[in-house]
Protein backbone atom coordinates (compact mmCIF):
# COMPACT_ATOMS: atom_id res chain seq x y z
CA UNK A 1 0.00 0.00 0.00
CA UNK A 2 1.32 3.59 -0.69
CA UNK A 3 2.78 4.93 2.38
CA UNK A 4 0.71 8.04 1.92
CA UNK A 5 -2.36 5.87 3.18
CA UNK A 6 -0.48 5.11 6.69
CA UNK A 7 0.69 8.36 7.24
CA UNK A 8 0.56 7.85 11.15
CA UNK A 9 2.99 4.51 10.56
CA UNK A 10 4.81 6.19 8.15
CA UNK A 11 5.29 9.43 10.23
CA UNK A 12 6.85 8.03 13.22
CA UNK A 13 9.18 5.42 11.53
CA UNK A 14 10.90 7.29 8.69
CA UNK A 15 12.84 9.82 10.71
CA UNK A 16 15.58 6.67 11.00
CA UNK A 17 17.65 5.85 7.94
CA UNK A 18 16.50 2.15 8.72
CA UNK A 19 13.19 3.16 8.51
CA UNK A 20 13.36 4.75 5.46
CA UNK A 21 15.01 1.93 3.50
CA UNK A 22 12.18 -0.32 5.17
CA UNK A 23 9.02 2.09 3.41
CA UNK A 24 11.31 1.77 0.58
CA UNK A 25 10.99 -1.27 0.49
CA UNK A 26 8.12 -1.88 1.14
CA UNK A 27 6.44 0.53 -1.52
CA UNK A 28 8.70 -1.27 -4.19
CA UNK A 29 5.92 -2.93 -6.55
CA UNK A 30 7.63 -4.36 -9.67
CA UNK A 31 9.42 -6.61 -7.25
CA UNK A 32 8.57 -9.51 -4.52
CA UNK A 33 10.86 -8.26 -1.52
CA UNK A 34 10.68 -10.52 1.70
CA UNK A 35 12.59 -11.88 4.32
CA UNK A 36 12.68 -15.67 5.32
CA UNK A 37 14.19 -16.71 8.92
CA UNK A 38 16.56 -18.92 9.31
CA UNK A 39 13.97 -22.20 8.57
CA UNK A 40 12.37 -20.38 5.32
CA UNK A 41 9.12 -19.50 7.07
CA UNK A 42 7.78 -15.56 5.80
CA UNK A 43 9.03 -13.30 8.19
CA UNK A 44 8.43 -9.64 5.76
CA UNK A 45 6.14 -8.88 2.76
CA UNK A 46 6.00 -6.04 0.60
CA UNK A 47 3.84 -4.40 -1.50
CA UNK A 48 5.46 -6.21 -4.89
CA UNK A 49 4.95 -9.60 -3.33
CA UNK A 50 1.49 -9.10 -2.52
CA UNK A 51 0.62 -7.84 -5.71
CA UNK A 52 2.77 -10.91 -7.80
CA UNK A 53 2.04 -13.65 -5.54
CA UNK A 54 -1.50 -12.24 -4.67
CA UNK A 55 -1.26 -12.85 -1.00
CA UNK A 56 -1.72 -9.84 2.25
CA UNK A 57 0.64 -9.98 4.79
CA UNK A 58 -1.41 -11.48 7.80
CA UNK A 59 -2.00 -14.48 5.05
CA UNK A 60 1.63 -15.37 4.60
CA UNK A 61 3.59 -14.30 7.10
CA UNK A 62 4.35 -17.42 9.09
CA UNK A 63 4.23 -20.29 6.29
CA UNK A 64 6.86 -21.91 4.93
CA UNK A 65 8.07 -20.14 1.51
CA UNK A 66 7.44 -23.74 -0.61
CA UNK A 67 3.99 -22.59 -0.69
CA UNK A 68 5.25 -20.74 -3.81
CA UNK A 69 6.77 -23.73 -5.62
CA UNK A 70 4.69 -26.16 -8.02
CA UNK A 71 3.69 -29.37 -5.97
CA UNK A 72 6.36 -31.39 -7.78
CA UNK A 73 9.43 -28.75 -7.06
CA UNK A 74 8.57 -29.50 -3.75
CA UNK A 75 8.35 -32.83 -3.30
CA UNK A 76 11.67 -32.90 -5.21
CA UNK A 77 13.40 -31.19 -2.55
CA UNK A 78 13.86 -27.73 -4.40
CA UNK A 79 13.57 -25.55 -1.79
CA UNK A 80 15.69 -27.17 1.07
CA UNK A 81 18.16 -27.00 -2.01
CA UNK A 82 17.92 -23.56 -2.73
CA UNK A 83 18.57 -22.66 0.75
CA UNK A 84 21.37 -25.13 0.90
CA UNK A 85 22.84 -23.11 -1.96
CA UNK A 86 22.10 -20.10 -0.53
CA UNK A 87 23.49 -20.47 2.63
CA UNK A 88 27.13 -22.78 1.23
CA UNK A 89 27.53 -19.58 -1.94
CA UNK A 90 25.83 -16.65 -0.53
CA UNK A 91 23.14 -16.26 -3.10
CA UNK A 92 21.34 -18.67 -5.08
CA UNK A 93 19.54 -17.11 -8.74
CA UNK A 94 17.57 -18.92 -11.00
CA UNK A 95 14.35 -18.51 -13.34
CA UNK A 96 11.80 -21.28 -12.56
CA UNK A 97 8.17 -21.55 -12.57
CA UNK A 98 6.62 -20.45 -9.54
CA UNK A 99 3.11 -20.80 -8.15
CA UNK A 100 0.61 -17.85 -6.96
CA UNK A 101 -2.21 -17.74 -4.31
CA UNK A 102 -4.78 -18.63 -7.20
CA UNK A 103 -3.04 -21.78 -8.39
CA UNK A 104 -1.70 -19.75 -11.68
CA UNK A 105 1.60 -20.30 -12.49
CA UNK A 106 4.27 -17.63 -13.34
CA UNK A 107 7.84 -17.59 -14.76
CA UNK A 108 9.87 -15.56 -12.15
CA UNK A 109 13.39 -14.27 -11.81
CA UNK A 110 14.49 -15.45 -7.79
CA UNK A 111 17.74 -14.18 -6.45
CA UNK A 112 17.95 -15.69 -2.40
CA UNK A 113 20.12 -13.76 -0.25
CA UNK A 114 22.23 -15.46 2.67
CA UNK A 115 21.71 -12.81 6.11
CA UNK A 116 24.07 -13.42 8.38
CA UNK A 117 24.81 -11.58 11.87
CA UNK A 118 27.81 -10.60 12.84
CA UNK A 119 29.25 -13.68 14.29
CA UNK A 120 28.36 -15.09 11.33
CA UNK A 121 25.69 -17.27 11.92
CA UNK A 122 22.89 -17.43 9.50
CA UNK A 123 19.79 -15.51 10.70
CA UNK A 124 17.60 -15.63 7.03
CA UNK A 125 17.25 -15.17 3.41
CA UNK A 126 15.93 -12.36 1.53
CA UNK A 127 14.24 -13.37 -1.62
CA UNK A 128 13.74 -11.22 -4.26
CA UNK A 129 11.00 -12.43 -7.32
CA UNK A 130 9.96 -10.49 -9.94
CA UNK A 131 7.66 -12.03 -12.38
CA UNK A 132 8.90 -12.29 -16.01
CA UNK A 133 5.63 -14.35 -17.11
CA UNK A 134 5.05 -11.74 -19.77
CA UNK A 135 8.44 -11.17 -20.98
CA UNK A 136 8.86 -15.08 -20.83
CA UNK A 137 5.51 -15.25 -23.08
CA UNK A 138 6.80 -12.54 -25.44
CA UNK A 139 9.80 -14.09 -26.06
CA UNK A 140 7.92 -17.94 -26.56
CA UNK A 141 5.67 -15.85 -28.89
CA UNK A 142 8.64 -14.42 -31.13
CA UNK A 143 10.37 -17.83 -30.82
CA UNK A 144 7.19 -19.25 -32.30
CA UNK A 145 6.86 -16.73 -34.85
CA UNK A 146 10.20 -17.04 -35.79
CA UNK A 147 9.57 -20.82 -36.16
CA UNK A 148 6.66 -20.67 -38.47
CA UNK A 149 8.33 -18.21 -40.58
CA UNK A 150 11.04 -20.93 -41.12
CA UNK A 151 9.04 -23.57 -41.51
CA UNK A 152 7.23 -21.74 -44.36
CA UNK A 153 10.64 -20.66 -45.91
CA UNK A 154 11.12 -24.54 -45.85
CA UNK A 155 7.68 -25.84 -47.27
CA UNK A 156 8.28 -22.91 -50.22
CA UNK A 157 11.80 -24.01 -51.27
CA UNK A 158 10.19 -27.60 -51.17
CA UNK A 159 7.48 -26.47 -53.17
CA UNK A 160 10.27 -24.82 -55.29
CA UNK A 161 12.25 -28.13 -55.81
CA UNK A 162 8.96 -30.08 -56.61
CA UNK A 163 8.28 -27.62 -59.33
CA UNK A 164 12.16 -28.13 -60.65
CA UNK A 165 12.01 -32.01 -60.37
CA UNK A 166 8.20 -32.10 -62.65
CA UNK A 167 9.77 -29.19 -64.81
CA UNK A 168 13.23 -31.48 -65.41
CA UNK A 169 10.83 -34.21 -65.77
CA UNK A 170 8.25 -33.40 -68.06
CA UNK A 171 10.08 -30.77 -70.59
CA UNK A 172 13.93 -30.88 -70.03
CA UNK A 173 14.16 -35.18 -69.96
CA UNK A 174 11.32 -35.45 -72.57
CA UNK A 175 13.77 -32.97 -75.48
CA UNK A 176 16.45 -35.69 -75.98
CA UNK A 177 14.19 -38.51 -76.06
CA UNK A 178 11.42 -36.84 -78.89
CA UNK A 179 15.05 -36.37 -80.66
CA UNK A 180 16.00 -39.83 -80.25
CA UNK A 181 12.68 -40.90 -81.42
CA UNK A 182 12.76 -38.65 -84.30
CA UNK A 183 16.49 -39.54 -85.48
CA UNK A 184 15.22 -43.54 -85.40
CA UNK A 185 11.85 -42.64 -87.34
CA UNK A 186 13.79 -41.61 -90.27
CA UNK A 187 16.21 -43.43 -90.04
CA UNK A 188 13.43 -46.57 -90.01
CA UNK A 189 12.55 -45.17 -93.39
CA UNK A 190 15.51 -45.36 -95.30
CA UNK A 191 17.30 -48.65 -94.02
CA UNK A 192 16.57 -51.45 -95.94
CA UNK A 193 19.49 -53.89 -94.36
CA UNK A 194 16.96 -55.83 -91.78
CA UNK A 195 19.95 -55.41 -88.96
CA UNK A 196 20.10 -51.94 -89.44
CA UNK A 197 16.31 -51.84 -89.07
CA UNK A 198 16.44 -54.26 -86.32
CA UNK A 199 19.15 -51.93 -84.06
CA UNK A 200 16.94 -48.93 -84.76
CA UNK A 201 13.99 -50.00 -84.18
CA UNK A 202 15.22 -51.33 -80.87
CA UNK A 203 16.30 -48.01 -80.00
CA UNK A 204 12.79 -46.38 -81.16
CA UNK A 205 11.25 -48.70 -78.23
CA UNK A 206 13.74 -47.73 -76.03
CA UNK A 207 12.64 -43.94 -76.16
CA UNK A 208 8.79 -45.08 -75.88
CA UNK A 209 9.52 -47.63 -73.07
CA UNK A 210 11.26 -44.89 -71.39
CA UNK A 211 8.65 -42.15 -72.14
CA UNK A 212 6.07 -43.97 -70.26
CA UNK A 213 8.87 -44.43 -67.50
CA UNK A 214 8.65 -40.85 -67.36
CA UNK A 215 5.16 -40.69 -67.68
CA UNK A 216 5.24 -42.91 -64.82
CA UNK A 217 7.64 -41.17 -62.26
CA UNK A 218 6.07 -38.01 -63.25
CA UNK A 219 2.26 -39.16 -61.75
CA UNK A 220 4.21 -40.80 -59.28
CA UNK A 221 5.32 -37.21 -57.72
CA UNK A 222 2.00 -35.82 -58.46
CA UNK A 223 0.83 -38.04 -56.11
CA UNK A 224 3.20 -38.26 -53.60
CA UNK A 225 4.52 -34.65 -53.60
CA UNK A 226 2.20 -32.18 -55.63
CA UNK A 227 -0.94 -32.94 -54.37
CA UNK A 228 -2.41 -35.62 -55.69
CA UNK A 229 -3.57 -36.37 -59.85
CA UNK A 230 -5.40 -33.74 -61.35
CA UNK A 231 -8.05 -34.96 -63.57
CA UNK A 232 -9.85 -33.20 -66.09
CA UNK A 233 -13.51 -34.43 -66.77
CA UNK A 234 -15.72 -34.76 -69.74
CA UNK A 235 -18.65 -36.46 -70.77
CA UNK A 236 -18.39 -39.66 -72.60
CA UNK A 237 -19.15 -43.03 -72.62
CA UNK A 238 -16.76 -45.36 -70.91
CA UNK A 239 -17.79 -48.33 -72.58
CA UNK A 240 -16.80 -46.98 -75.98
CA UNK A 241 -13.70 -45.86 -74.41
CA UNK A 242 -12.31 -49.43 -72.66
CA UNK A 243 -13.36 -51.36 -76.18
CA UNK A 244 -11.19 -48.27 -78.22
CA UNK A 245 -7.73 -49.04 -75.55
CA UNK A 246 -9.09 -53.22 -75.84
CA UNK A 247 -9.00 -52.57 -79.93
CA UNK A 248 -5.39 -50.96 -79.70
CA UNK A 249 -3.70 -53.88 -77.39
CA UNK A 250 -5.58 -56.59 -79.77
CA UNK A 251 -3.44 -54.56 -82.61
CA UNK A 252 -0.08 -55.35 -80.10
CA UNK A 253 -1.53 -59.00 -79.20
CA UNK A 254 -3.29 -60.38 -82.73
CA UNK A 255 -3.48 -63.91 -81.33
CA UNK A 256 -5.05 -62.98 -78.17
CA UNK A 257 -8.85 -63.00 -77.15
CA UNK A 258 -10.10 -60.25 -75.16
CA UNK A 259 -14.01 -60.07 -74.49
CA UNK A 260 -16.04 -56.91 -73.63
CA UNK A 261 -19.27 -56.89 -72.07
CA UNK A 262 -20.84 -53.87 -71.43
CA UNK A 263 -23.98 -51.79 -71.35
CA UNK A 264 -23.43 -48.22 -72.62
CA UNK A 265 -21.84 -46.46 -69.44
CA UNK A 266 -22.72 -42.72 -70.12
CA UNK A 267 -20.60 -40.64 -67.82
CA UNK A 268 -18.65 -37.33 -66.70
CA UNK A 269 -14.93 -38.89 -65.55
CA UNK A 270 -11.07 -38.21 -67.09
CA UNK A 271 -10.78 -39.91 -70.46
CA UNK A 272 -7.76 -39.81 -70.90
CA UNK A 273 -6.73 -41.08 -67.31
CA UNK A 274 -9.38 -43.92 -67.58
CA UNK A 275 -8.19 -45.15 -70.89
CA UNK A 276 -4.55 -45.78 -68.89
CA UNK A 277 -6.67 -47.35 -66.35
CA UNK A 278 -8.37 -50.03 -68.75
CA UNK A 279 -4.87 -50.51 -70.92
CA UNK A 280 -2.82 -51.16 -67.64
CA UNK A 281 -5.29 -53.78 -66.45
CA UNK A 282 -5.63 -55.28 -69.28
CA UNK A 283 -2.29 -55.41 -70.54
CA UNK A 284 -1.42 -56.78 -67.08
CA UNK A 285 -4.02 -59.46 -67.84
CA UNK A 286 -2.59 -59.99 -71.66
CA UNK A 287 0.81 -60.69 -70.26
CA UNK A 288 0.40 -62.52 -66.56
CA UNK A 289 -3.20 -64.63 -67.81
CA UNK A 290 -3.32 -68.06 -69.41
CA UNK A 291 -2.85 -67.48 -73.22
CA UNK A 292 -4.88 -69.89 -74.39
CA UNK A 293 -8.26 -68.26 -72.57
CA UNK A 294 -10.05 -65.37 -73.26
CA UNK A 295 -9.47 -61.57 -71.28
CA UNK A 296 -12.86 -60.73 -70.05
CA UNK A 297 -14.14 -57.05 -69.53
CA UNK A 298 -17.27 -57.12 -67.76
CA UNK A 299 -18.61 -53.74 -66.89
CA UNK A 300 -22.19 -53.10 -64.48
CA UNK A 301 -24.08 -50.60 -63.03
CA UNK A 302 -24.40 -51.13 -59.08
CA UNK A 303 -26.40 -48.32 -57.55
CA UNK A 304 -24.44 -44.87 -57.80
CA UNK A 305 -21.36 -46.85 -59.04
CA UNK A 306 -19.67 -48.50 -62.03
CA UNK A 307 -18.13 -51.66 -61.36
CA UNK A 308 -15.58 -53.17 -63.91
CA UNK A 309 -13.78 -56.53 -63.85
CA UNK A 310 -11.09 -57.08 -65.98
CA UNK A 311 -10.68 -61.46 -65.74
CA UNK A 312 -8.02 -63.60 -66.46
CA UNK A 313 -7.58 -67.25 -66.29
CA UNK A 314 -4.01 -68.64 -65.28
CA UNK A 315 -2.07 -69.35 -62.24
CA UNK A 316 -2.74 -66.99 -59.17
CA UNK A 317 -1.04 -63.83 -58.15
CA UNK A 318 0.71 -65.50 -54.88
CA UNK A 319 -1.08 -64.07 -51.52
CA UNK A 320 2.40 -61.87 -50.52
CA UNK A 321 2.55 -60.46 -53.94
CA UNK A 322 -1.26 -59.57 -53.71
CA UNK A 323 -0.98 -57.69 -50.75
CA UNK A 324 1.47 -55.34 -51.64
CA UNK A 325 0.41 -55.31 -55.30
CA UNK A 326 -0.62 -51.49 -55.54
CA UNK A 327 2.36 -50.51 -53.88
CA UNK A 328 4.65 -48.14 -55.87
CA UNK A 329 7.60 -50.05 -57.38
CA UNK A 330 6.11 -53.27 -56.96
CA UNK A 331 7.28 -55.39 -58.94
CA UNK A 332 9.91 -56.95 -57.10
CA UNK A 333 11.93 -60.13 -57.00
CA UNK A 334 8.57 -62.27 -56.10
CA UNK A 335 7.23 -61.10 -59.34
CA UNK A 336 9.18 -63.61 -62.26
CA UNK A 337 7.84 -61.69 -64.90
CA UNK A 338 8.86 -58.63 -64.14
CA UNK A 339 12.45 -58.69 -65.78
CA UNK A 340 11.04 -59.73 -69.12
CA UNK A 341 8.50 -56.76 -68.50
CA UNK A 342 11.13 -53.75 -67.95
CA UNK A 343 8.50 -51.57 -66.40
CA UNK A 344 8.87 -49.65 -63.01
CA UNK A 345 6.06 -51.10 -61.29
CA UNK A 346 3.92 -47.95 -60.73
CA UNK A 347 1.05 -49.00 -63.37
CA UNK A 348 -1.13 -50.34 -60.88
CA UNK A 349 -0.21 -47.63 -57.89
CA UNK A 350 -1.19 -45.16 -60.61
CA UNK A 351 -4.08 -46.58 -61.71
CA UNK A 352 -5.45 -47.18 -58.60
CA UNK A 353 -4.57 -43.44 -57.75
CA UNK A 354 -6.54 -42.44 -60.63
CA UNK A 355 -9.49 -44.46 -59.61
CA UNK A 356 -9.49 -42.99 -55.92
CA UNK A 357 -9.22 -39.31 -57.38
CA UNK A 358 -12.58 -40.17 -59.35
CA UNK A 359 -13.96 -41.25 -55.42
CA UNK A 360 -13.46 -45.02 -56.78
CA UNK A 361 -10.96 -47.91 -56.22
CA UNK A 362 -9.28 -50.84 -57.90
CA UNK A 363 -9.44 -54.53 -55.83
CA UNK A 364 -8.04 -57.54 -56.61
CA UNK A 365 -9.08 -61.82 -56.05
CA UNK A 366 -6.74 -63.56 -57.46
CA UNK A 367 -7.75 -67.86 -56.80
CA UNK A 368 -6.55 -70.77 -57.89
CA UNK A 369 -9.89 -71.96 -59.39
CA UNK A 370 -11.36 -68.40 -60.29
CA UNK A 371 -8.25 -66.91 -62.20
CA UNK A 372 -7.37 -63.12 -61.18
CA UNK A 373 -10.01 -60.01 -61.24
CA UNK A 374 -8.90 -56.52 -60.55
CA UNK A 375 -12.10 -55.08 -60.14
CA UNK A 376 -12.63 -51.19 -60.84
CA UNK A 377 -15.50 -49.08 -59.21
CA UNK A 378 -16.26 -45.53 -60.63
CA UNK A 379 -19.04 -43.27 -59.30
CA UNK A 380 -21.64 -43.38 -61.85
CA UNK A 381 -22.21 -39.78 -61.34
CA UNK A 382 -18.96 -37.26 -60.85
CA UNK A 383 -18.38 -36.25 -57.49
CA UNK A 384 -18.19 -32.59 -56.20
CA UNK A 385 -16.89 -34.04 -52.68
CA UNK A 386 -16.16 -37.47 -51.32
CA UNK A 387 -19.34 -39.31 -51.13
CA UNK A 388 -20.30 -42.96 -49.89
CA UNK A 389 -17.60 -45.87 -49.79
CA UNK A 390 -17.40 -47.64 -53.50
CA UNK A 391 -19.33 -51.13 -53.24
CA UNK A 392 -16.89 -54.30 -51.91
CA UNK B 1 -1.50 -26.68 -99.35
CA UNK B 2 2.75 -24.87 -99.63
CA UNK B 3 5.72 -26.81 -97.95
CA UNK B 4 7.27 -24.43 -95.58
CA UNK B 5 7.31 -25.27 -91.60
CA UNK B 6 8.08 -23.09 -89.21
CA UNK B 7 9.92 -25.14 -86.00
CA UNK B 8 10.40 -22.85 -83.15
CA UNK B 9 11.87 -24.94 -80.47
CA UNK B 10 15.12 -23.74 -77.83
CA UNK B 11 16.42 -26.87 -77.51
CA UNK B 12 19.13 -27.29 -80.67
CA UNK B 13 19.20 -31.13 -80.89
CA UNK B 14 15.90 -31.51 -81.12
CA UNK B 15 15.50 -28.54 -83.71
CA UNK B 16 17.67 -29.78 -86.14
CA UNK B 17 16.18 -33.19 -85.25
CA UNK B 18 13.19 -32.16 -86.53
CA UNK B 19 14.32 -29.95 -89.42
CA UNK B 20 16.38 -32.70 -90.79
CA UNK B 21 13.31 -35.32 -90.22
CA UNK B 22 11.07 -33.02 -91.89
CA UNK B 23 13.56 -31.69 -94.78
CA UNK B 24 14.06 -35.53 -96.10
CA UNK B 25 10.52 -35.86 -96.38
CA UNK B 26 10.31 -33.49 -98.55
CA UNK B 27 9.39 -30.36 -96.72
CA UNK B 28 11.06 -26.90 -96.72
CA UNK B 29 11.73 -26.15 -92.57
CA UNK B 30 12.82 -22.67 -91.05
CA UNK B 31 13.70 -22.81 -87.59
CA UNK B 32 13.86 -20.39 -84.97
CA UNK B 33 15.16 -21.01 -81.03
CA UNK B 34 12.49 -18.57 -79.54
CA UNK B 35 9.16 -16.49 -80.23
CA UNK B 36 10.94 -13.76 -80.97
CA UNK B 37 13.29 -15.12 -83.58
CA UNK B 38 10.23 -16.64 -84.75
CA UNK B 39 8.17 -13.63 -85.45
CA UNK B 40 11.24 -12.17 -87.29
CA UNK B 41 11.39 -15.78 -89.47
CA UNK B 42 7.89 -15.91 -90.31
CA UNK B 43 8.14 -12.57 -91.94
CA UNK B 44 10.53 -13.86 -94.33
CA UNK B 45 8.62 -16.83 -95.18
CA UNK B 46 6.03 -16.43 -98.09
CA UNK B 47 3.21 -19.05 -97.27
CA UNK B 48 4.00 -20.86 -94.17
CA UNK B 49 1.83 -23.64 -93.73
CA UNK B 50 2.17 -24.76 -90.52
CA UNK B 51 3.91 -23.52 -87.38
CA UNK B 52 5.52 -26.14 -84.54
CA UNK B 53 5.88 -24.95 -81.14
CA UNK B 54 7.32 -25.44 -78.01
CA UNK B 55 5.65 -23.52 -75.16
CA UNK B 56 8.82 -23.07 -72.63
CA UNK B 57 11.51 -20.77 -74.11
CA UNK B 58 13.65 -18.41 -73.49
CA UNK B 59 12.86 -14.31 -74.86
CA UNK B 60 9.93 -15.09 -75.99
CA UNK B 61 7.68 -17.83 -75.27
CA UNK B 62 4.96 -20.09 -76.82
CA UNK B 63 2.11 -18.03 -75.56
CA UNK B 64 3.14 -14.21 -75.94
CA UNK B 65 4.33 -15.73 -79.77
CA UNK B 66 1.44 -17.07 -80.64
CA UNK B 67 -0.61 -13.76 -79.31
CA UNK B 68 1.89 -11.39 -81.26
CA UNK B 69 1.41 -14.02 -84.41
CA UNK B 70 -2.42 -13.53 -83.88
CA UNK B 71 -2.23 -9.86 -84.35
CA UNK B 72 -0.69 -10.17 -87.75
CA UNK B 73 -4.09 -10.69 -90.09
CA UNK B 74 -1.97 -12.31 -93.11
CA UNK B 75 -0.61 -15.08 -90.53
CA UNK B 76 -4.19 -15.57 -88.69
CA UNK B 77 -4.62 -18.31 -91.07
CA UNK B 78 -1.55 -20.29 -90.45
CA UNK B 79 -2.15 -23.24 -88.15
CA UNK B 80 0.02 -24.04 -84.93
CA UNK B 81 0.50 -27.50 -83.48
CA UNK B 82 2.10 -27.26 -79.95
CA UNK B 83 4.27 -29.79 -78.55
CA UNK B 84 3.46 -29.40 -74.29
CA UNK B 85 4.04 -31.44 -71.60
CA UNK B 86 1.04 -29.88 -69.95
CA UNK B 87 -1.71 -30.51 -72.01
CA UNK B 88 -4.25 -29.25 -70.19
CA UNK B 89 -2.97 -25.76 -69.92
CA UNK B 90 -2.95 -25.06 -73.59
CA UNK B 91 -3.59 -21.57 -74.87
CA UNK B 92 -6.49 -20.68 -77.28
CA UNK B 93 -6.33 -20.61 -81.10
CA UNK B 94 -3.85 -23.80 -81.65
CA UNK B 95 -5.11 -25.99 -84.12
CA UNK B 96 -3.42 -28.56 -82.02
CA UNK B 97 -1.76 -30.32 -79.19
CA UNK B 98 0.81 -32.66 -78.99
CA UNK B 99 1.96 -34.65 -75.80
CA UNK B 100 5.30 -34.39 -75.21
CA UNK B 101 8.09 -36.61 -76.45
CA UNK B 102 7.05 -36.34 -79.81
CA UNK B 103 7.39 -38.78 -81.66
CA UNK B 104 7.92 -39.18 -85.63
CA UNK B 105 5.23 -40.77 -86.82
CA UNK B 106 3.04 -38.36 -84.81
CA UNK B 107 5.18 -35.62 -86.23
CA UNK B 108 4.95 -36.51 -89.97
CA UNK B 109 1.41 -37.31 -90.08
CA UNK B 110 0.13 -33.86 -88.45
CA UNK B 111 2.50 -32.01 -90.92
CA UNK B 112 1.17 -34.12 -93.36
CA UNK B 113 -2.29 -32.75 -93.04
CA UNK B 114 -1.44 -29.55 -93.16
CA UNK B 115 1.38 -29.33 -95.38
CA UNK B 116 2.22 -30.70 -98.85
CA UNK B 117 5.47 -31.53 -99.27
Amino acid sequence: MPPKERPSRAGRVADSEEARFRLLVESVKDYAIFILDDGGHVATWNLGAERIKGYKADEIIGKHFSIFYPPEDVADGKTERELEIATREGRFEEEGWRVRKDGSRMWASVTITTLRNLQGDVIGFAKVTRDLTERRQAEENRRALAAEKAALAEKAKIQQFQERFLAILGHDLRNPLASINIGAGVLRQRLTDPVHLRIVNRMRDSSQRMSRMIEQILDLTRTRLAGGIELSLEPFDLRDAIRRVIEELHVAHPSRSVTVVAPPLPGKWDKVRLEQVFSNLASNALAYGDPAKPVVVQARVEGRFIVVDVHNDGPPIPDELQAAIFDPFRRGQQDSHASKRAGLGLGLYISKEVTRAHGGDITVRSTETEGTTFQVTLPAEPQTSPGEAPPR
Amino acid sequence: MTHTVLVVEDEQHLRDMMRDALELNGYTVVTAEHGAEALTKLAEIEHPCLVILDLLMPVMDGRTFIARMRERVELSSVPIVVHTSAPGQTPDGVARVLQKPLIFDRLLSVVREYCAP
